[in-house]
């Protein structure tokens, strides 16, 4: 993969993004990622009676004076989080102009810094045929350059089936998993969500489709390669076909975003021709992955 | 169904060209896509959705082959029998006679007739020998045996029409014995009158539709004290009584004008006087056009003719002299054989005399000549017996007369003359024309005969006095269109021309003897131009429509003929090239749509 992907524009704007994402944040009045789980945080969570084996130090006084029984004060415990980010590395990826695969990278860029400035554990998985590669699990803003490096070193080839790599993952801690992908997986990926639900993640899907699978710019006698398999297909593109062919794209977004919807799983579609800043701050807002 | 040219079937090898045309057409542009995912889907959806989707992929090609296949068949001229089987000869006899020019729903007979004729032959079968043949005043054989349908439809479209009072019936014959050539034939008559095809494998396609019909058919007139009596004959030949208003002109002047009133199918004789000076011709036509037109209109030529000078060098012959005293226009001159001759005349009589040397100029006639000389041999004289009449144009109404003569002169007929009368083989009289003079000859003393006591005398000497001499009662002066006219030209003519009605000029050939004129088609007055060495002489002659044979536009007088009740024209089949084409263009037509909205 060229390095021009995470230039240093890039990484300015990265800065750009992510204090612009603070600020979205602390209007959203959020803090780091909280767990569901009690712990010893500052943050009072609850009450709860006091049972033998309780650390006698958590008893509230206060609420013993007044109830005559002792209560042990509950805290939020703050936990740092685990993002997966699964990156589609199958050939029809690489496809399109400008590339699918240039602005995946990037998101995924983007989310690794986002996630390694919240003091999140970030793990970038790259998925290729039925098996996926992923870097070190790495926390904190210095480790970024080993997520940027991983990147850098995913090489678009082959296709992929998703639902076989990543239930390959396994996925030990509750966390966030990012998948970024045109989806054009003949098994489909309903299996992977829902895999990926189980082991309790916040799912995030982000469609990536070139502009030229938007709107293809095809006429006459045209025969179609698969860039991932080489698979041949002759079609005499017509106006009407073209028409059946936005029709089943449509369905085929549908059908993907009605899945999600159902599994309350955030799903968005962006063109590889979209600008990182309107996908973060349009989309990614848009579908409440960054409050 | 039957294919004129079978071996355009040979360009249906350019089926499979097309064919492999599309084949190697079909190089599609390879396009690199991302996934064949979507558009494997798409197809999927389509094929199922429409099970004519294989086929409409090739639409366009199977457009095209039908396109080429109707193209190639209609370049083998296929031929869809409708009924009947097909002639290897087919007779179109087309009637040209005047009164195929009566008119109706715009059109003449002749011209539907025409029309009818080339429907029939652009749908016969190529190949057929086409025979054509017009039937004016006589049946003409316009185009035998071609197959240039071309050609046929050119000949028919020139066929003209005539004012010729004709026979159908005589093409009949004709017809027979074209037919006598071919395999099988088939003859169809277009005409208005009836035909009998008398065993003629054939059709009769009657063009014939009552239309109201007047025809002037004679007009004549007597010269009476400077004033001119006309009398006119018109009949009505339609089904209704009708009121016809006709003019009289005299050299395009207007004499009159009076109504006639006619009866369905009656014939009048109207009389009118009229004043008129120097009157050459008159003529009447009718103010109100109808069916027929070219019978609206007939002429008549008003006799003009100079006082002839005539001598008769007898010793006496009452006979001669009571006969001649008689024609109008003649002044006689008597003389005794002998007397020297003062002076030109326009006939020379020698009764029983003959002068030493034959004046220079002027008809001879010589009446019982006693010797020998240059115009006619005397051999003796020989016994007589019964007389008779020969046919000839001066025997004209003598034909059966009968008379007695007791001796003539043997006279040997000479090489230039036509015989009239004759007894038991030897001349009794003849003329002829010898170095351009006109002579006659008769044979016997009248004194000898009891000829000159019967009727027949005075007319049978009127005859010849008109052929000798240049009087108006001998010359017949108003023809029917199509008849010849014979030409008399004065002794001593340099140059004649005749000038029609339509101003078409006719030179006349001076040699003997001479060819009667025959382009008569046209109806109207006809001049006569003679030049003679002391300026010209111009005479007149009229022609008129045949309306006796050819003004009867009721056509119910044909109706043992078929008659086509639309005016159909007898087709043996149609040739489907045309709409083949028309098929092909539509063709066209949908592959366009097919290609622009893409199906």
């Amino acid at each position: 993969m060229s390095g021009r992907i995470f230039d240093t524009e890039f990484l300015k704007k990265l800065d750009t993004i992510a204090i612009n994402v603070r600020v979205l944040m602390s209007e959203g009045g959020g803090g780091n990622r909280k767990s569901r789980s009690k712990g010893s945080s500052v943050e009072f969570s609850d009450f709860r009676e006091y049972t033998t084996g309780d650390d006698f130090r958590r008893i509230d006084w206060n609420a013993y004076g007044r109830f005559d029984k002792l209560f042990v004060k509950l805290f939020m415990e703050e936990q740092e989080a685990m993002i997966n980010v699964f990156v589609d590395s199958s050939k029809s990826m690489d496809f399109g102009n400008p590339k699918k695969s240039e602005v995946s990278l990037k998101l995924a860029g983007v989310l690794a810094f986002l996630a390694l400035n919240n003091l999140d554990r970030v793990c970038i998985n790259s998925l290729s045929k039925d098996f996926f590669k992923q870097s070190t699990a790495v926390t904190g803003r210095s480790m970024f350059d080993s997520c940027i490096a991983f990147l850098e070193g995913i090489s678009f080839s082959g296709e992929t089936d998703i639902n076989a790599a990543i239930k390959k993952k396994d996925v030990k801690s509750r966390g966030m998993s990012v998948i970024i992908s045109d989806f054009f997986s003949p098994n489909g990926i309903e299996e992977a969500i829902k895999y990926l639900l189980y082991k309790k993640q916040d799912v995030f899907l982000i469609h990536v489709l070139s502009p030229e699978e938007l709107n293809p710019e095809l006429e006459g006698q045209v025969r179609l390669v698969d860039s991932e398999t080489g698979k041949v297909m002759d079609v005499a593109v017509t106006p009407a076909l073209l028409k059946q062919y936005h029709i089943k794209l449509n369905e085929f977004n549908n059908n993907i975003k009605e899945f999600c919807c159902k599994m309350g799983v955030s799903y968005i579609q962006v063109s590889s021709a979209d600008s990182i800043e309107k996908i973060i701050f349009e989309q990614f807002t848009g579908a409440g992955v960054i409050r | 169904m039957k294919l004129f040219a079978p071996w355009a079937l040979w360009f249906l090898g350019s089926i499979p060209i097309i064919i492999m045309m599309y084949i190697l057409k079909q190089k599609f542009e390879e396009r690199e896509i991302s996934s064949v995912f979507l558009w494997q889907q798409v197809l999927k959806d389509i094929e199922v959705n429409t099970p004519w989707q294989k086929l409409k992929k090739n639409l366009l090609l199977l457009l095209q082959l039908l396109a080429a296949f109707l193209l190639v068949f209609a370049l083998a001229d296929p031929y869809v029998n409708l009924r009947g089987s097909d002639y290897a000869s087919l007779i179109v006899v087309i009637d040209n006679s005047g009164s195929m020019n009566t008119a109706y729903d715009q059109a003449t007979r002749l011209e539907k007739a025409k029309d009818l004729a080339e429907t029939l032959v652009k749908n016969t079968a190529t190949g057929t020998q086409i025979t054509l043949i017009s039937a004016g005043k006589n049946p003409k054989v316009e185009l035998n045996n071609t197959v240039d349908k071309l050609e046929a439809l050119r000949k028919i479209k020139s066929i003209k029409n005539t004012n010729f009072s004709g026979n159908i019936n005589d093409a009949v014959s004709m017809a027979k014995a074209i037919s006598k050539q071919a395999l099988t034939y088939y003859a169809v008559f277009y005409t208005d009158s009836g035909v009998n095809l008398d065993g003629l494998n054939g059709e009769v396609v009657s063009v014939a539709k009552s239309v109201d019909n007047v025809s002037l058919d004679i007009l004549t007139h007597t010269v009476k004290n400077s004033k001119l009596q006309l009398l006119l004959r018109a009949t009505n030949y339609g089904s209704t009584d009708l009121t016809r208003e006709v003019t009289f002109y005299g050299n395009e002047n207007v004499l009159d004008i009076i109504n006639i009133e006619l009866k369905a199918g009656e014939t009048k004789s109207i009389l009118t006087e009229v004043t008129g000076e120097n009157i050459s011709y008159i003529y009447a036509e009718l103010n109100e056009e109808d069916g027929l037109i070219n019978d609206n209109m007939v002429f008549d030529v008003v006799k003009t003719s100079q006082l002839q000078k005539v001598l008769l060098v007898s010793k006496s012959n009452l006979f001669i002299e009571k006969v001649f005293s008689i024609i109008d226009n003649v002044e006689l001159y008597k003389s005794n054989p002998g007397d020297e001759i003062q002076g030109e005349y326009d006939l020379y009589i020698y009764d029983g005399t003959l002068p030493d040397s034959f004046p220079k100029k002027g008809s001879i006639m010589l009446i019982n000549p006693p010797s020998d000389s240059e115009l006619a041999g005397v051999k003796g004289e020989i016994e007589g017996g019964t007389v008779s009449a020969m046919q000839h144009a001066l025997t004209k109404y003598i034909e059966n007369t009968s008379f007695a003569v007791s001796k003539l002169k043997n006279i040997e007929l000479p090489y230039y003359a036509d015989e009239l009368l004759e007894i038991d083989g030897s001349a009794a009289a003849f003329v002829g024309q010898y170095r351009e003079r006109k002579t006659a000859v008769i044979a016997f003393d009248l004194h000898n005969s009891d000829f000159v006591l019967t009727p027949e005398y005075p007319i049978f000497m009127n005859n010849i006095a008109g052929y000798l001499i240049n009087i108006a009662s001998g010359e017949k002066s108003v023809y029917k269109s199509g008849e010849a006219v014979a030409i008399n030209p004065l002794p001593d003519v340099s140059s004649a021309l005749i000038e029609s009605s339509v101003n078409k000029r006719y030179d006349v050939e001076l040699k003997y003897p001479i060819l009667p004129f025959e382009d008569t088609a046209e109806t109207g007055i006809y001049k006569l131009v003679q030049k003679l060495e002391d300026g010209a002489q111009q005479s007149l002659f009229a022609v008129n429509f045949p309306s006796d044979t050819e003004s009867n536009t009721n056509s119910q007088q044909f109706s043992q003929n078929t008659e086509l009740e639309d005016g159909k024209a007898f087709i043996t089949g149609r040739r489907i090239a045309m709409w083949l084409i028309v098929l092909v263009l539509l063709i066209a037509a949908v592959e366009w749509v097919v290609y622009i909205r893409g199906y």
